[in-house]
């Protein structure tokens, strides 16, 4: 890693000579207003060009004065030919909108060579995926459309339990992924217990997701990044949306201000316990989330958006007069905001700057028990990043961030008070530089230095090195290699939230370092085919001490209270290794498209204390993983091999596949039974009942394999019109052939001929679920 | 046969092998055999109570007459710091003559012994706590259930991992001495009470206090949860040593939140599981009755 930092150094200095003019400007779709991420720009007759960035911004730098033509191509829109008259000293700022046509079509239009699929492959930061949220609605889904159930779907993702919407990237754990919206980080992604994300796939327009050996851009997490950026909201009309499910309702509302810009306003509830009221078996439950983002267009060169996100679950029990059942009342959520700035300095250097909060806590108390719980984490940030397009080979990105960071957690109960407060400070800058050296080869090099400060002072710096070669004209090679920490850990807990909590005197921040490497081949314009390898080892994690109710000690009593105040024993160390093989066949378009992806990989864990100190393979670690996604239009596809007439505007039927198999998870088994008391004189009482001492012993951590997991995922929808609006009509089978997967095994004693033995119950995941709704739109 | 057929063919033949329910066999379960200690030394007092068994395969009947692992049949050789242990064949405990502990000393226990054909050894060490606990009363007398609340008054062994468990044992208990009007238990009839008697008549009740703490007595309050029977208690006080701690807070609590076991801190190396462990001891006796 040092090395890497010395050529950093050396690159950074290399002077690039400016001689000619710019292109620059943003991409919008010219019906809704929207910045396009990623659109193409390129001028055949110079052979250069750019892609816009996450903004919908580009520039194309060294370009002579002269009369080009200049092409503008994004898949799903009209590619546009423009003519440009650059003059001396003249910058050139044109903003362009493209025509969205080809999303009613399967077909792929390839205009120019900045649009071929190879191009695109070429540009496409390795292990990373794009998503829409069209190809999110389009995944077989759990009742709800979730974007981290289709995240679970692409290759590199472990998935624990049908119950879980968490996502193991490449043997990571999920409090290692960094969650941002809209700029913000976002703590706990979850609702109803784990199984919906909390993420509107209504709002989202684009989700890039790096699952490794990503930019100095991001840091502060170990294993993945998830930038879910939500659309900006229609400037030109009004536009409207509602979906319903079996337990939600949701709308997304798109509303044009005046001239200057919109607001997308998104809302999603469940309804069950409104469906459900009288029912006084089902206990009270609902959550909802809302999302508001404003957007104004103050000019050329300035753009401001306002983003606002409120969550919440809400559970009670014992509220319907079910007089013996206790009162436990929990609710936890998310709230956070972004307001983002983007100034354009000169056309060749582009801003974005940030003040974000995000606050997620979680209550409940079960008063009878006199237990109550408070929860919190709370981070008040500002972040700003620039981009420098020196030339057409060299694009420089710096930039910092400050973190003001709160965390709380509060437990007690008659006899025990448990308090873990920690407050932080995260000071982050980040330099990295694109460089093309030559037609074939672009090399990022960075670096992220980061201060933290909690009861104990941190710096570390991560050096991030990440090279793409064309090997041949569709085949291109990818090698990443980076360093990661961080600062914040996790402790999961099955039912109730997570807390998380700051790095500290007890608690070193994680490491981790990755090596990737890959492989990409484009066959023609339709399918893709992507080969990458990780190695990925981790230092200084954590994992909660399961047993800290033994090793904690009180800090003080208070009033017979035993008080716990900032335990040294929450978390266990540990280290750990994940490597694998991942492989990506994709296609993109066509009558029938999706993808096929298989990861073959494995990881170990070592911690203080668990399986005496010696290497396991953790629960989510997954051998072999296979996910295919499958969608075709079937009246396309009837007409296309019974004949017969197919109009693509006009009524369809839909089908969408999902099938997942991976090997078990591995689990820890009991591998024997034996007799022993709890305290030494229980055995003795002459006279009164012995306890039975019949226990169990497990055997090696996680040694054994649950069957294989495989789980058939329909989906098929009818877009029609009703009173002139698009209507789509879905009926969903979740676990479509009622497959039994294994969740987990518990032990049951059973009594023969008055002697004790063992036989196991087998807990199951889902079975098959149902689910229709309708999307309409307006 | 084209690309998009065969993917279907290849989805067709998957689906069906998702036909099949999953089976999950106990059988296949590695079973690794283990001597089982169950020893506590007590400074001051003989050794005289240490139990050497074995475990059994889960799905196999665990066998009284071959539980406690002998000398005769097992080959069995036990040593504390070099002492080798004698066997009792009617309490089938092994003990010494010729030690007796002392306070804050460490004890050395080594264990060889075979079964299932296998040759099986271990060895665990404790280190018994210094002096000093002590109840400041041996009997509280007869309390009434209803009466205010009932503390325990203990002089402490001061140290490093300090650890107090205390065995309440409701002697005699059983569906006829059952307080019923108890507000922990209110739907309770004698057949609950028969069935949850084990439990109802052994708890425990522990306590662990800072080293920083500097008052000598403490002070604890006994939960009336446990004081369930008309009948009289038995208490016996524990200052236990780290392995008694370790074992006492995880022996029962294997299964984690998501289901998966854990292995308990047991501190025995090799073949070895269960508790070697040492503790300075006092009792005391109340009698509870609801009038």
């Amino acid at each position: 890693m040092k090395l890497l930092g010395k050529i950093f150094l050396l690159l950074t200095v290399i002077e690039f000579s400016i001689q000619a003019q710019t292109v620059s400007g943003f991409i919008y779709d010219s019906e809704s207003g929207e910045s396009l991420i990623g659109a193409n720009v390129f001028i055949p007759d110079l052979e250069t060009g750019a892609s816009t960035n996450l903004s919908g911004y580009y520039v194309i730098t060294g370009v002579k004065p002269g009369t080009y033509e200049i092409l503008i191509s994004y898949v799903g829109y009209t590619t546009q030919n423009k003519k440009i008259i650059i003059k001396k000293d003249q910058e050139l700022n044109l903003d362009i909108r493209l025509l969205p046509s080809a999303i009613k079509t399967d077909e792929v239009v390839v205009t120019d060579e900045s649009d071929k699929l190879t191009v695109n492959l070429f540009n496409k930061p390795i292990s990373k995926m794009e998503l829409s949220g069209t190809e999110i609605n389009k995944i077989p889904r759990l009742i709800e459309a979730d974007l981290l159930r289709a995240l679970q779907t692409t290759p590199g993702v472990a998935t624990l339990n049908d119950f879980s919407s968490a996502i193991y990237v490449r043997g990571g754990t999920p409090d290692q992924n960094l969650f941002l919206v809209d700029g913000t980080d976002v703590y706990n992604p979850d609702h109803a217990f784990g199984i919906f994300s909390t993420f509107n796939t209504e709002a989202i327009k684009k989700v890039d997701f790096h699952k490794g050996g990503f930019s100095a851009e991001y840091g502060g997490r170990l294993s993945s990044l998830v930038n879910v950026i939500n659309n900006d909201g229609n400037q030109k009309e009004f536009k409207g949306l509602i979906n319903t499910s079996l337990i939600a309702a949701s709308t997304n509302l798109q509303i044009p201000i005046s001239e200057i810009g919109s607001v997308s306003i998104s809302f999603r509830r469940t309804l069950l316990d409104v469906f459900l009221k009288n029912n006084k078996e089902v206990p009270d439950y609902y959550f909802y989330d809302g999302n508001v983002k404003a957007y104004f267009n103050l000019g050329k060169n300035d753009k401001l958006t306002l983003s606002v996100f409120k969550g919440k679950d809400d559970l009670n029990i014992g509220n319907k007069g079910k007089e013996k059942m206790p009162r436990f009342n929990y609710f936890w959520g998310n709230i956070t905001s972004s307001l983002n700035w983007k100034h354009v300095f000169s056309p060749k250097l582009f801003s974005s700057i940030w003040i974000t909060s995000s606050l997620f806590d979680s209550n409940f108390d079960l008063k009878a028990y006199g237990i109550e719980e408070s929860n919190k984490i709370q981070d008040v940030s500002i972040k700003t990043t620039f981009e420098y397009f020196q030339s057409s080979n060299l694009h420089i990105k710096f930039g910092g961030e400050l973190k003001i960071l709160k965390q709380e957690f509060h437990q007690s109960n008659n006899t025990t008070s448990i308090i873990n407060e920690y407050d932080g400070t995260m000071a982050s800058a980040f330099v990295t530089a694109i460089w093309k050296p030559n037609v074939l080869t672009e090399i990022e090099m960075g670096i992220r230095t980061m201060y933290f400060n909690t009861d104990k002072k941190f710096f570390t710096y991560s050096p991030r090195f990440n090279i793409k070669y064309r090997l041949r004209e569709d085949v291109n090679l990818k090698l990443a290699i980076g360093e990661f920490y961080q600062p914040l850990h996790r402790v999961d807990r099955f039912f109730f939230s997570s807390i998380w909590s700051l790095s500290n005197k007890h608690t070193p921040i994680a490491s981790s370092d990755h090596y990737i490497a890959g492989i990409q081949k484009a066959f023609g314009e339709e399918y893709s085919v992507e080969l990458e390898g990780y190695y990925k080892t981790y230092s200084d994690i954590s994992r909660f001490n399961y047993f800290i109710a033994n090793d904690a000690f009180p800090t003080s009593y208070e009033n017979d209270v035993a008080i716990y105040k900032n335990l040294s024993s929450v978390f266990l160390t540990g280290k750990g290794r994940s490597y694998g093989i991942e492989l990506l066949i994709r296609k993109n378009t066509g009558l029938i498209n999706g993808w096929i992806s298989a990861t073959y990989g494995e990881s170990k864990y070592q911690f203080d204390k668990l399986n005496n100190n010696q290497e396991f393979i953790p629960r989510h670690s997954r051998d072999l993983t296979v996910n295919t996604i499958i969608n075709t239009n079937i009246s396309k596809l009837w007409a296309n091999i019974f004949g017969g007439s197919y109009d693509k505007n006009g009524s369809n039927w839909k089908l969408n596949v999902n099938f997942v198999y991976s090997t078990g998870q591995p689990l820890t088994t009991v591998s024997s039974s034996y007799y022993s008391q709890t305290l030494p004189d229980w055995g003795n009482n002459s006279g009164g009942p012995i306890p039975i001492s019949y226990r169990q012993y497990p055997g090696e951590m996680n040694n054994y394999t649950l069957p294989a997991y495989i789980r058939l995922d329909l989906g098929i929808s009818y877009e029609s019109k009703l009173f002139g609006l698009d209507l789509e009509t879905f009926f969903q089978v979740f676990n479509a052939t009622g497959r039994k997967n294994v969740w987990f095994i518990s032990y049951d004693e059973l009594i023969e001929d008055g002697k004790r033995k063992q036989k196991i119950d087998t807990m199951y995941m889902l079975p098959m679920l149902p689910s229709f709704g309708f999307r309409l739109k307006f | 046969m084209s690309l998009i057929n065969k993917i279907f063919m290849l989805l067709l033949v998957l689906t069906f092998a998702g036909c099949n329910d999953p089976v999950v066999d106990i059988e296949d379960f590695e079973y690794i055999p283990k001597i089982v200690v169950e020893g506590f030394i007590y400074p001051g007092e003989k050794i005289d109570n240490i139990k050497i068994m074995r475990n059994f395969k889960v799905t196999n009947k665990a066998d009284s007459t071959i539980l406690f692992l002998t000398p005769a049949d097992n080959n069995v050789e036990a040593f504390i710091n070099d002492i080798k242990l004698k066997f009792n064949p009617v309490t089938k405990y092994y003990y010494s003559d010729e030690l007796i502990p002392d306070y804050e000393t460490a004890y050395h226990l080594e264990i060889k012994a075979s079964f299932d054909n296998i040759n099986l050894k271990t060895t665990a060490f404790t280190v018994t706590p210094n002096k000093g606990f002590k109840f400041y009363q041996n009997d509280l007398g007869e309390i009434d259930y209803k009466s205010s609340d009932i503390y325990l008054k203990f002089k402490r062994s001061k140290r490093e991992n300090e650890f107090y468990v205390f065995s309440i044992v409701a002697e005699n208990a059983s569906e006829n001495n059952f307080i019923y009007d108890n507000e922990y238990f209110p739907g309770y009839d004698k057949l609950d009470v028969i069935d949850e008697l084990p439990s109802l008549a052994y708890n425990s009740e522990d306590i662990r206090i800072p080293f920083t703490t500097k008052e000598d007595t403490v002070s604890f309050l006994l939960d009336k949860q446990n004081l369930l029977f008309s009948t009289s208690y038995r208490i016996i006080g524990y200052a236990g040593d780290k392995n008694f701690k370790d074992y006492f807070y995880t022996v029962d609590n294997m299964l984690q939140l998501d289901g998966n076991y854990i292995k308990p801190i047991m501190h025995f190396t090799n073949d070895g599981i269960g508790i070697f462990g040492s503790a300075v001891k006092d009792k005391l006796t109340l009698r509870i009755v609801n009038n």
